[in-house]
């Protein structure tokens, strides 16, 4: 670089790792000085240690890249790339994309996607609500409220990625969760109580029996901060703006408690980590009910109807993994899935006649769009 | 008072206490009105329930020969949640000795551990302990204080600590001369508040178990509030401590010095903010002892603790109070963690390692430099090595590595090279009683 050249750079002022170039950046992980050779390096490496030690991928496997168009998923594709070539995993990556529906935000960012498809030679699969379900986002918003929109969305969005990977032949899907989500979801199912979860908060694959598609998460220890920096420094191009359906109110408390305890400890997101490892449920153990409260539970002949107008039979209550929705044939614990309960309902309330070119449905994000091209 | 605080004053409201329906209510909490008095009654009831086991009963005859004398230690710290606990536990001695002629089921004993930001405290504990003893007559409560500095039994367990690159800690015997360490010192060597804050708990537990062996105390009771339970949870878990939960936080039995403690969390039922209303009911909150330091506005200077306790009182406020007993219900279901390995004791804090942690946290933090590619480069490489041949490098002789979990490591993690980190280390592999047999069998380690 000519700058050195031209000025010396103080010993103090070099990274701390080769000693050789000059440290440009604090690394959020530890706060240690880094050139950007160096943070390369290290990014790289760390991504390939967690690959490697979770065993998840095996040579010619066909991995999809569920690719949002944001930074976290375009430095995944981008460095999974990079590692597929340099250690020679031997997969075929694929992009595969969830259009929503979210006029103003995911026309946007599908639009990065498709340049990212053409940057990193990678096919790409489009998924959309609209195919899928016969419901865009937009849609659902102006129908069920947007309070709602997160639990729609997630719901629809899980199924629809399993489908799209079936549709690709393709039986692994890596998104870009990364540690600071993986924290975040340690303190949620702490904080909502969610016991089912939180054995699982921090599995790093994720799959339920019967099912041939599983996800993975290469950047479970891969800081947030320094995925915004790895995109900044090899310029690549990402979309970055966030959905404007905002997160729900209770995690956002829990993601401001992790930023602010990360500015006190920066390990801090490891930290909740490892400890999300160790937290295990206790062995159950047997309740003991005296004898006056069985005999009254014997006088209660009730049943309970469920939701969708049926009656459970008095059959044992198990939990079967690879149980199917009798509806859509989707993976389901229940006997109709969450996807098509939350659509059943919608199209209760769907409005019995629209306007045509209806514009109104639309999102807030195509308001804050027209916005920002405004100029004086 | 917030709109949303879990306890609703009433000022001379017509509302009628819903338990004995005879006087008027003075406050709401749980959707219920209560009086005064049934609202102390409640509080205690929920001490009561948490320790109704028999040895805490008059006992008589078989039993009582069967059982023997208990003594409960009660850790008082002088904070409003101790000062409450000591009021439940003594108006039930209180009531045993109406009722069984001046016998009472186990001896009560108050021990307080000087905090360490002494000048600090708004008055001080040995005023109000004769205080409050008083209160209690004829109940027969002894008390100690101790100091933070009796944590320090053997000096020559006193080690300097360092951690490595890769995460491993190695330790160093110190001299007479050097070592001249009081506990106030090592804490201040520590490398921010939130590690202070770490250890300040390790020896605090420690302090309160050793005191409860030595006085024959066969259960250990906190004031602990519903909330300070959640909190503790939520900080030892960003903490990197998260193995210790299911432990730290219930009702449980340790075994220190070959002895098993009880260990009781009587208020764990209690919102903290229904403690504060008890207090303020029968006039305790002047006793309170309460550190005169305000708290920093800034993020920054406040320690994970402070950030997880403001959380929750935050939570409150925004009416999502049910998340303290959300989490505490949570904490208490964990277990052991199930792990193929041990990998020993931690020897700063004693806790068992079940995952390393070296071998974890240098998967994910590499500290491999990227090749050197220019004679450039190369020449700075020259006069790094230069720069650090001159200045002192730390003499790494007489060193021998020290075996710390995860929790220690994010503690230590920032001390710095030249002052490093200085501790009481606990052995290695010898355990409590191991120890105690070397402790009454060998004279002296210097073979001189």
């Amino acid at each position: 670089m000519t700058e050195i050249s031209a000025k010396k750079v103080k010993v103090s002022a070099l990274c701390e790792l080769c000693h050789a170039r000059k440290a440009v950046m604090k690394r959020p992980k530890n706060l240690q000085k880094l050139c950007k050779d160096c943070f390369y390096k290290v990014f790289e490496t760390e991504i390939h240690n967690t690959i490697v030690d979770a065993k998840l991928f095996s040579p010619g496997d066909k991995v999809a890249i569920g690719a949002s168009g944001g930074k976290d998923s375009t430095v995944l594709a981008s460095v999974l790339k990079t590692l597929n070539e340099r250690y020679d995993y031997g997969l075929i990556l694929v992009l595969l994309s969830i259009d929503e529906g979210i006029k103003g935000y995911r026309d946007d960012s599908l639009a990065t996607v498709k340049r990212n498809q053409v940057q990193y030679e990678m096919p790409l699969e489009i998924i959309s609500y609209r195919d899928l379900y016969n419901w865009t986002m937009d849609e659902i918003v102006s129908c069920a409220g947007i309070r709602s929109s997160c639990t729609y969305c997630g719901v629809l969005r899980r199924q629809a990625l399993d489908r799209g990977a079936a549709k690709l032949g393709i039986n692994h899907v890596v998104t870009g969760h990364n540690a600071d989500d993986m924290a975040e979801t340690v303190l949620m199912n702490l904080l909502r109580g969610d016991t089912a979860r939180l054995e699982k908060s921090c599995a790093i694959i994720t799959q339920s029996a019967g099912s041939p598609i599983k996800r993975s998460k290469p950047f479970k220890y891969t800081y947030q901060k320094e995925i915004v920096l790895y995109a900044h420094y090899k310029k690549l191009d990402y979309f970055s703006t966030e959905c404007t359906y905002a997160p729900e109110a209770f995690r956002g408390t829990a993601r401001e408690l992790l930023k602010s305890l990360e500015s006190i400890r920066p390990s801090c997101i490891m930290d909740i980590i490892y400890s999300g490892e160790h937290l295990v449920l206790a062995p159950k153990k047997k309740k003991i009910t005296t004898s006056y409260k069985t005999n009254k539970k014997k006088t209660h002949t009730e049943n309970e109807v469920n939701a969708d107008g049926s009656v459970s039979l008095g059959r044992k209550k198990q939990f079967e993994d690879g149980n199917r929705c009798e509806k859509c044939g989707y993976l389901s614990s229940n006997r109709i899935c969450k996807a098509c309960m939350l659509l059943a309902g919608l199209e209760m309330n769907r409005a019995k006649v629209s306007i045509d070119n209806n514009t109104a449905v639309d999102g807030a994000a195509v308001l804050t769009r027209t916005l920002e091209q405004l100029s004086f | 008072m917030s709109e949303n605080n879990p306890v609703k004053y009433l000022a001379d409201s017509d509302t009628e206490c819903q338990r004995c329906k005879a006087v008027p209510a003075v406050l709401i909490t749980r959707k219920e009105a209560f009086c005064k008095n049934c609202f102390i009654r409640f509080i205690r009831g929920k001490q009561r329930k948490s320790m109704i086991d028999e040895r805490y009963k008059v006992k008589y005859g078989a039993v009582q020969e069967k059982i023997g004398q208990q003594k409960v230690l009660l850790a008082l710290s002088g904070g409003v949640s101790s000062l409450v606990l000591t009021d439940v536990v003594a108006s039930l001695l209180q009531e045993q000795i109406e009722s069984h002629k001046g016998r009472m089921g186990f001896e009560l004993v108050l021990l307080n551990i000087d905090e360490f930001e002494l000048e600090s405290l708004n008055k001080r504990i040995e005023e109000i302990l004769p205080i409050l003893v008083e209160r209690y007559a004829p109940v027969n409560i002894q008390y100690k204080v101790l100091s933070i500095e009796s944590f320090l039994i053997d000096r020559a367990m006193i080690q300097k600590v360092l951690l490595n690159k890769d995460f491993t800690a190695i330790a160093q015997r110190l001299s007479d001369e050097q070592n001249k360490y009081t506990v106030a010192d090592m804490l201040k060597l520590c490398p921010n508040k939130s590690s202070m804050e770490d250890l300040l708990t390790v020896i605090y537990e420690e302090l309160i178990l050793r005191t409860a062996f030595i006085e024959n105390c066969e259960t250990i009771i906190y004031g602990h509030s519903m909330t300070r339970i959640a909190n503790e949870i939520l900080a030892l878990t960003v903490r990197g401590r998260g193995s210790s939960v299911y432990k730290a936080i219930a009702d449980h039995t340790v075994q220190f010095m070959d002895k098993e403690f009880t260990i009781l969390f009587p208020l764990r039922d209690v919102l903290f903010a229904e403690i504060i209303a008890y207090a303020d009911l029968i006039e305790l909150n002047k006793l309170e002892v309460k550190s005169t330091i305000v708290k920093s506005k800034i993020t920054k200077n406040l320690t994970i603790r402070d950030l997880t306790t403001n959380y929750f009182s935050h939570l409150d406020a925004t009416g999502y109070a049910s998340t303290a007993s959300t989490v505490v219900k949570t904490g208490e279901k964990l277990g052991a963690p199930q792990f193929k390995h041990s990998y020993g004791r931690c020897q700063i804090c004693g806790v068992e390692i079940y995952q390393d942690p070296k071998e974890w946290l240098r998967r994910i933090t590499v500290n491999d430099a990227a090749p050197i590619e220019t004679e450039e480069e190369q020449e700075y490489v020259n006069l790094y090595k230069e720069a650090l041949s001159s200045s002192e490098t730390l003499d790494t002789e007489n060193t021998h590595p020290v075996n710390i979990c995860y929790g220690c490591i994010v503690t230590l993690s920032g001390a710095k090279q030249d002052t490093a980190f200085v501790w009481p280390l606990k052995d290695k592999d010898t355990n409590h009683e191991d120890k105690k047999v070397l402790d009454e069998y060998i004279l002296t380690d210097d073979e001189e």
